[in-house]
């Protein structure tokens, strides 16, 4: 049976699909019995949606394309 | 002029000016990104530029094992780490995949938490980062999380890499990427968590 350390130390790995399917069981059973769990499940989910929207790749400006583009191929 | 990635590789293995151009327009933001979870602002556009002449260098020998970009953040990622160990700034991989002393505490002798989880008060993203203070506090927690666990949160979480394609680009093992994310993770829920609980930045907080 998982304990609460388990559903912690697994929520990673379930969410990413890596667990197999005693794991999968257990952990979905835990989670409909222990409230504690179900809100740690449901605020690590929102905490990744969180970094999500974090940040963006920045978008280059022209000049930092031609700056980049200039030191790799020095215009001969 | 490119239109398949294979038109654009192609052009590259050529050492033809414009095609370069096009990757370095397509990809600059992308590789600048991940260089700066890995090396920091400061170093973030030496190493892609290294990154460049080291794509310039090799694409004549790409395998096409991955996508041309998968193979770009990969040369990025080795641009970055071969910097940080010259510097001996890499940190060891054990002692980031290392369990966070307080979620070795946060369990009872039973495995049950002590203390529980509390309720937050917002229950979606947009909502808790309306909040500027928690937003700018994140953002700095991210700044200085270990190298190579801010680089996985950004591959994965930021850019929405695959994790096969995070071990590629980052030379590490699946089950070390997973550690990686969920340390990651854990310590961004435990900076939510505290500011949930004080009104306060967790970047005092071990």
């Amino acid at each position: 049976m998982f304990s609460c350390r388990d559903i912690c130390d697994n929520a990673t790995n379930h969410l990413e699909g890596s667990l197999n399917l005693g794991q999968r069981l257990q952990m979905r059973l835990h989670l409909l019995i222990c409230d504690a769990c179900r809100r740690f499940y449901a605020q690590l989910q929102l905490t990744i949606g969180v970094s999500a929207k974090l940040g963006k790749p920045p978008e280059p400006s022209e000049e930092e394309i031609e700056a980049v583009a200039q030191k790799l191929m020095p215009k001969t | 002029m490119f239109e398949t990635e294979e038109d654009l590789i192609a052009g590259m293995a050529r050492g033809r000016d414009d095609a370069f151009r096009e990757a370095i327009t397509r990809y600059q933001s992308s590789m600048k990104y991940l260089a700066r979870s890995l090396v920091g602002d400061k170093l973030a556009d030496e190493v892609v530029q290294e990154a460049w002449f080291s794509a310039l260098k090799s694409i004549a020998k790409f395998e096409r094992r991955s996508t041309l970009k998968t193979w770009l953040l990969r040369i990025v990622a080795n641009e970055g780490k071969t910097r940080l160990r010259k510097e001996n700034r890499l940190s060891s991989l054990d002692a980031i995949l290392e369990a966070d002393p307080h979620f070795t505490e946060r369990f009872d002798d039973s495995g049950h938490w002590s203390p529980k989880p509390g309720q937050w008060e917002e229950d979606s993203p947009d909502a808790l980062i309306t909040r500027d203070e928690l937003r700018q506090c994140m953002e700095a927690l991210i700044a200085v999380l270990p190298d190579m666990q801010s680089a996985t949160l950004n591959l994965r979480e930021q850019q929405g890499y695959s994790l096969t394609d995070i071990c590629n680009i980052l030379e590490v093992s699946e089950s070390n990427v997973r550690v990686l994310l969920h340390r990651a993770r854990l310590r961004l829920f435990r900076c939510i968590e505290h500011f949930q609980q004080t009104g306060e930045c967790c970047t005092t907080l071990r």
